[in-house]
């Protein structure tokens, strides 16, 4: 998920671009949420069952309703604090995002195994675990929690490909202040502000908010060369190239600019580049290359298979000349000159014939390949990120309404065995929440501007402490 | 070098604990002109902005414009150890991390200095524009600490609708509904008890009532309070200091997402 170590990166190369900031700051403002991610974190933590919380939350029916008793509960806290939340839906995902799917989906499948295996061995922990690993987000959860929301009067919008892109192109926008997701994606999307852990659960933890002119400022990156950053570091639609971590690439890339650049100057040996991340000439060249090796290969063994054959043949050889010698010396040079010849041209064309068979797959290979003209995978990504599926934001309209009480009354209690009471008390809830809705922010009346007075701050903490001594010494 | 003066301690002590419960951290910027301060409270509704102008204070010295950065709380603090009639002085070096606040008693025998440590404070500086304002109402400030306390009673939302007559303060909540209506009264004997209201044009917004009442913690500061109001946009609550500078309160009003 997201873009492997940009956390930590973040953290240690452009840590003013990270801020812990208290849920009330975050009053009036309008938030993309990735639906996704939220659905995700419910199914996963919101569980029953006890010491090892081994049980999804499921109703009568047995059907699973850990995503709806979440997202019902997180948007009431929401909406309580003033914040006003829109959840962003993913839609088809993108063909680049197939290998990381199959990779994600051969995970589930181990975890299945495990799941197995522990459930047999009786070990609580790893029942845990594994069942953990197992969770999906399926078009049912989604389908739930779309209608959940509707009837909660809280905007739904389903992206027409990434919802944090999607996410991205509202902030953008300015129709909403930033993404709330976890996916540190959503930066290489551009999002103006990323949202992390806005839970807004009891703990009162504060948000981490990144920002992403600070971020580029603190990277001394423009947006394009954060984007190779993000995806030599490792993204969702493609591979990386092997030793390159997340240091490393951005000292590459301060230096290079451009992942074309990168690969140009990069010690091919120590730094395999995946055929994938070629140009398709070069890929072509390099198949080429490889053919021509493994033929190398081939013609070598063949040779030397030929020359046992040829060792072979060769005494017959002698023997005729033997012969020939025997029935005259002015033949013999004839029969010298033609004997071995003779010998290597057996050996020959069955190098040949082997040769030619090798020949006819690799040319059948050869020209499934040279249709292969894709451009390299980063530029596939890059493009991704670039220009990410998304529609306007002009075409949505973010509206915040009453919620529907029969409506919701009838979807959680009666369709889906939810306590009646306590569905009751949420809605008593929700509709508080509203009125706090409607304060609005001082920054939406009156702008920011720098400070008139930042030129005044007191210089270095050192001369500080010196000061600090001289003035101490006058008062005594 | 910096240095200010001021004759009465208590008058500082009035100002800080007007801002305090608002605003935890502040950046008191420090010029020629004297003392001034903008800050938001932590969830950016309201904002707080305070002038001290420099012929306020007894002796007012300052080389360079500073900006120091302190905790409300811990000011407020020190400035409890302060006798009612005490002088008070602000002093700080350009690069100090420090701000040193110094205490006489008015017989010069009892001389207290304090050392409050500076801290580094990222805040958003917002620019006000100036507004003409539809309503201007000015009205004893004990009356209108009183009116916020009583309404805060009945619910969180106070609406306040202005017109030529006066100002009608309501609110409602889960128990029931409370209204509070001054009138426009300019025959009484003192000054400070008239309540005068200047319109345009009648104006009806929706605040906070909680911010409100918070606002109402600068009456000691002074006897009157002007409530100027503008269709969509902040109330502004302005407590004037003496004839030497202000305490005002913004609040930005609620409104429906219907209306928008």
């Amino acid at each position: 998920m997201g873009i492997h170590g940009l956390t930590k990166l973040l953290s240690d190369e452009a840590p003013n671009c990270m801020k812990e900031v208290d849920l009330d700051s975050l009053t009036g403002r309008k938030v993309a949420v990735d639906a996704s991610m939220a659905m995700y974190q419910f199914l996963i933590a919101v569980r029953s069952g006890g010491e090892g919380q081994s049980q999804m939350l499921t109703n009568e029916a047995g059907e699973v309703t850990s995503h709806i008793q979440g997202m019902f509960n997180r948007t009431i806290r929401m909406l309580s604090k003033g914040v006003k939340p829109c959840y962003i839906f993913d839609g088809k995902p993108p063909q680049l995002k197939g290998g990381e799917l199959a990779k994600r989906t051969a995970k589930r499948a181990k975890a299945e195994a495990e799941l197995k295996v522990a459930t047999e061995a009786d070990d609580k922990n790893d029942v845990d675990k594994f069942s953990k690993r197992l969770v999906r987000v399926t078009r049912d959860h989604n389908e739930d929690c779309k209608k959940l929301l509707s009837l909660m009067g809280v905007p739904v919008v389903t992206a027409p490909s990434e919802a944090e892109a999607q996410c991205a192109a509202l902030a953008r926008e300015g129709v909403v202040y930033g993404t709330a997701t976890e996916d540190m994606d959503a930066l290489t999307f551009q999002t103006p502000k990323l949202l992390r852990r806005m839970t807004f659960s009891g703990s009162n933890q504060p948000i981490l908010e990144v920002d992403y002119q600070k971020l580029l400022q603190g990277l001394e990156l423009s947006h394009e060369k954060f984007v190779d950053l993000c995806v030599l570091c490792g993204c969702d639609y493609t591979g990386s190239i092997k030793g390159i971590g997340p240091k490393k690439a951005l000292a590459l890339v301060r230096q290079h600019g451009t992942i074309e650049e990168i690969i140009k100057h990069l010690d091919a040996k120590k730094y395999p580049v995946p055929d994938d991340w070629l140009e398709p000439a070069e890929r072509a060249e390099r198949r080429k290359q490889a053919r021509q090796e493994a033929k190398a290969r081939k013609e070598a063994r063949a040779k030397e298979e030929a020359k046992v054959k040829a060792e072979t043949a060769n005494p017959e050889a002698v023997s005729e000349e033997d012969v020939q010698q025997k029935e005259g010396d002015s033949d013999s040079d004839k029969a010298k000159a033609d004997t071995p010849d003779h010998g290597v041209s057996v050996a020959k064309e069955a190098a040949d014939v082997s040769a030619k068979r090798e020949r006819e797959t690799e040319d059948a290979a050869e020209s499934e390949q040279e249709m292969d003209d894709t451009p390299p995978m980063y530029r596939q990504a890059r493009g991704l990120f670039l220009k990410p599926e998304v529609e306007p934001a002009g075409e949505y309209k973010l509206k915040w309404t009453d919620p529907d009480e029969p409506g919701l009354i009838k979807f959680l209690v009666e369709e889906k065995g939810f306590n009646a009471e306590r569905v009751a008390s949420g809605i008593v809830k929700l509709k508080g929440a509203r009125k706090n809705v409607s304060q609005k922010r001082m920054d939406s009346f009156f702008s920011v501007i720098p400070n008139p007075n930042a030129g005044a701050k007191k210089p270095a903490p050192k001369a500080k402490a010196g000061a600090k001594g001289k003035a101490g010494g006058k008062k005594r | 070098m910096y240095e200010a003066r001021l004759l009465q301690a208590s008058l500082l002590k009035k100002i800080i604990e007007a801002v305090r419960e608002l605003v935890t951290d502040a950046n008191l910027d420090c010029s020629e002109s004297g003392i001034s301060m903008q800050a938001m409270d932590s969830s950016h509704v309201s904002l707080c902005a305070l002038m001290i102008r420099s012929d306020g204070f007894q002796h007012y010295r300052c080389d360079r414009s500073l900006s120091l950065g302190l905790s409300t709380g811990s000011i407020s603090k020190i400035l409890k150890c302060a006798g009612n009639d005490d002088t008070v002085t602000l002093k700080a070096e350009d690069t100090a991390d420090a701000l040193t606040i110094m205490f006489e008693s008015p017989k010069q025998d009892r001389i207290s200095d304090f050392e409050l440590k500076l801290m580094d404070i990222d805040s958003e500086h917002l620019g006000i524009p100036k507004t003409e304002y539809n309503c201007i109402i000015q009205m004893p400030s004990a009356e209108f600490a009183r009116i916020m306390r009583d309404l805060q009673v009945i619910g969180d939302t106070c609406t306040i609708a202005c017109d030529k007559d006066g100002v009608n303060f309501s609110v409602s909540g889960d128990m029931g509904k409370g209204n509070i209506m001054v009138r426009n009264n300019t025959s009484v004997d003192k000054e400070e008890d008239k309540v005068t209201v200047t319109m345009e044009e009648p104006v009806t917004l929706k605040f906070a009532l909680r911010y409100l009442s918070l606002f109402a913690k600068a009456t000691p500061l002074g006897p009157t309070v002007t409530i100027s109001m503008t269709p969509d946009n902040p109330v502004v609550v302005e407590y004037p200091i003496d004839t030497f500078g202000y305490v005002r309160y913004y609040l930005a009003p609620k409104i429906d997402e219907a209306d928008e």
